[in-house]
């Protein structure tokens, strides 16, 4: 996990289709210690909602495959996740599909 | 001959004589073009030329199956092809279980000829064939139709094809409204209105017949593995499975692809979300014929108040895309939309984009209430615009103008509107982005039949992740993932074209282009080969494909359409997308028109096919038919209307 003393950072999160079934939840604010990145966010989602991970990152799957996670960040394109060491930015929103 | 797949027959109608007659399918054509979309366009070639103006008799309304159609395959598509009020390529893909019908009637083809004098309406049950008057059908709405010829057949499961309003009063994209909502074909219902064709009723008892029923079997089952949630290997078969369509907004908005305010915004919020639409308005799944997707159909119903009472079926990928176009926030106003649509089989890409053009150019003061009929027409008033849809509908006022779709409307008003008229050869746009998707707006500029996202399935280039190794395709999967590059897209996009018209002549839904069927086409062939025992290798049946593009092209280039046209709308080639920082395209589609014509074997300067790409597809036909009407001494500006 991260550093303790590390500053945190605020990531925008939005669940869509069946993935909003799974939270119960359509959208919600998650702190992150810096430095963060997606495979951090996957733990906290996996805390939080028990068989959240597994849907993103099967064990022995291929990462974002049968699932998506989209990153907007500061006004610039959509980009997809498709790396678990993609670091992530205070203010980056994301949308788990 | 026998026919296993194929039906072998052709049914005729004369809507001016009322004769009735049915013919043998041509198997050359058959062999050459599949079935269903390919076949359409084969017929229509040789039977509606250039001569022909589309509200002329001579225009012709062709509803065509396929070789799968009627086995759990062809999920019950039927392609309806006519010329185009605009002289392009009226054509469209619904789904449901008329063409499914058609089929277990007998027939492969419907084609109608010439008009009526007086509304009628066509009942086929098998071998019984009929025109019936239709004067107490005309005025009403398309449900209305549809529940009194099934009260007045007494036939059960009889499914039934009609116009609405839109149709009978000649708005210009109207569609072909089948049972369940499912509908297609925009201009098709236009035409249908004009030879005064309400409705055609289909119920068959017969059967298709496989010729090698175990090879079948066993690719079917292969099929359906991608639709298995425990194995499958693509992110919308869940979503699809359980969801409704409209997932896809929170989607478009995170990737900048909606056309919020028409298209002058890509991010539109709050957005309309799915779960609200599930818990409050989905019913039931509503699934086609055999389609292993239920979520792509769903029955809504508004329970309780605004609009209450409403029910439907939702079919329309996404249909709440209005609501971010001409800016409202309002579930009961976008199914209140989608249900006057649905009863007038108003096209809603006509509706919303001419509506939000009108915004526009309201805002803009090009327009003001003395154009309006008095009314405030500006974004995010959605009694406003459900006001402005019922008069294009009647074609009242303001509506009458809006009805000519939104390139003729902004003709008509000019003083600088064309600039936002949202329009692709006239027709008016999809909701599909082009500026953060290359790969779209490319598939959107060459079509021959207007903005038809079906036609190069689906929006985005397929994951390289998700491709084995050693697949030998046409492009470079890395490259053509490249979404905001023109690098390779010539080859893409002609890669999906091709094998798509093959998935829409078989035909099947371009929705099940799921995981490794988009890309690999041995299963499709698998299931081709088996079911009519045909015996062609992979690339003579991917040929059909390039041979069913070639054809629609010439079809359109001897009506006079040229490079010039394949184009987007300026907004999208000019214009960023501001909230996500998404430059427009700008030179880089005719960067990506030169490949692809390269690749095509057609003209650069014209887009004309080549004499030797014709006579290389086995088009001799067209050659001799170019040849004859000087069609490759003509110039780039073309000839049409």
């Amino acid at each position: 996990m991260n550093s303790p003393q590390a500053a945190p950072i605020h990531v925008f999160v939005k669940y869509v289709g069946r993935i909003a079934v799974m939270t119960g939840r359509v959208r919600e604010s998650i702190s992150l210690d810096e430095p963060a990145n997606a495979d951090h966010l996957l733990d906290v989602m996996e805390q939080r909602y028990p068989g959240f991970r597994p849907v993103f990152d099967p064990p022995g799957g291929v990462f974002n495959l049968t699932t998506a996670i989209i990153c907007r960040r500061g006004g610039q394109p959509s980009f997809s996740i498709v790396d678990p060491q993609e670091p992530l930015k205070d203010g980056d929103v994301l949308t788990f599909w | 001959m026998t026919w296993h797949g194929w039906a072998g027959r052709v049914l005729r109608v004369d809507l001016a004589t009322g004769r009735i007659s049915t013919e043998e399918l041509s198997y050359q054509k058959a062999r050459d073009f599949i079935g269903c979309r390919g076949l359409n366009v084969a017929y229509l070639y040789d039977e509606v030329g250039p001569e022909v103006g589309p509200f002329d008799q001579g225009n012709k309304l062709i509803f065509g199956a396929g070789p799968l159609e009627g086995t759990p395959i062809g999920m019950g598509r039927v392609s309806v092809l006519t010329k185009h009020p605009n002289r392009f390529l009226g054509e469209g893909g619904a789904g449901g279980h008329w063409s499914a019908e058609l089929k277990f009637a007998g027939y492969d083809l419907l084609i109608v000829e010439n008009k009526a004098e007086r509304p009628v309406w066509l009942l086929i049950v098998d071998d019984k064939v009929e025109l019936r008057d239709a004067s107490h059908l005309w005025g009403r709405d398309t449900k209305e139709k549809h529940a009194i010829i099934r009260e007045e057949t007494g036939i059960a499961g009889i499914h039934v094809a009609s116009v609405g309003m839109a149709g009978e009063n000649k708005v210009a994209n109207a569609k072909v409204q089948f049972t369940l909502d499912h509908s297609g074909g925009k201009g098709c219902g236009t035409i249908m209105g004009d030879k005064k064709l309400a409705a055609v009723a289909v119920k068959g008892s017969g059967m298709v017949s496989v010729a090698h029923g175990d090879r079948f079997l066993a690719a079917y089952r292969n099929f359906h593995k991608t639709f298995d949630l425990n194995t499958t290997r693509d992110a919308f078969v869940p979503s699809w499975s359980f969801n409704s369509a409209n997932m896809l907004l929170e989607l478009f908005n995170e990737n900048g692809w909606v056309h919020a305010h028409n298209a002058q915004m890509g991010l539109f919020e709050p957005m309309l979300n799915d779960v609200e639409y599930m818990d409050k308005y989905v019913v039931r799944p509503e699934s086609s014929f055999c389609c292993p997707l239920p979520a792509c159909g769903r029955r809504y119903e508004i329970k309780e108040g605004l609009f209450a009472g409403i029910a439907g079926d939702e079919r329309e990928v996404g249909f709440a895309q209005a609501a971010p176009i001409v800016g409202i926030h309002s579930y009961p106003h976008v199914i209140k939309f989608r249900d006057m649509c649905n009863r007038a089989g108003l096209d809603e890409d006509q509706a919303m984009y001419s509506i939000a053009w009108a915004m526009e150019c309201y805002e803009r003061g090009i327009i003001n209430r003395s154009d309006t009929d008095g009314m405030e027409l500006r974004f995010g008033d959605a009694d406003a615009f459900l006001t402005m849809v019922d008069k294009i509908i009647h074609r009242e006022g303001f509506g009458d103008i809006l009805a000519l779709g939104v390139a003729e409307a902004a003709k008509r008003i000019g003083k600088g509107s064309e600039r936002f008229a949202l329009s692709i050869k006239g027709k008016e746009l999809e909701r599909m982005p082009q500026r953060n998707g290359y790969q779209m707006a490319l598939g959107l500029a060459v079509s021959e039949g207007g903005p038809d996202h079906t036609r190069w399935y689906p929006p985005y280039p397929p994951n390289p992740k998700t491709i084995p190794e050693g697949m030998d395709l046409p492009f470079d999967p890395f490259k053509a993932f490249q979404t905001r590059s023109p690098d390779d897209k010539g080859r893409l996009v002609r890669w999906l074209y091709d094998s798509r018209a093959i998935v829409e002549s078989l035909p099947s839904c371009v929705y099940m282009i799921r995981a490794l069927l988009g890309i690999d086409f041995r299963p499709w062939l698998e299931l081709f080969n088996s079911c009519t025992g045909e015996n062609g290798d992979l690339d003579d049946f991917i040929r059909k494909g390039t041979r069913i593009v070639n054809l629609e092209r010439a079809y359109i280039v001897r009506e006079g359409f040229r490079r010039k046209d394949d184009t987007i709308p300026r907004r999208m080639l000019e214009e960023p997308v501001k909230e996500h920082n998404i430059p427009p395209i700008g030179d880089n589609l005719e960067l990506m028109k030169d490949d692809y014509y390269q690749v095509r074997g057609w003209d650069n300067a014209t887009a004309i096919p080549k004499e030797e790409t014709l006579r290389g597809l086995g088009l001799s036909n067209v050659v001799e038919d170019f040849k004859r009407r000087g069609i490759w001494e003509t110039t780039e500006e073309g000839g049409h209307e």
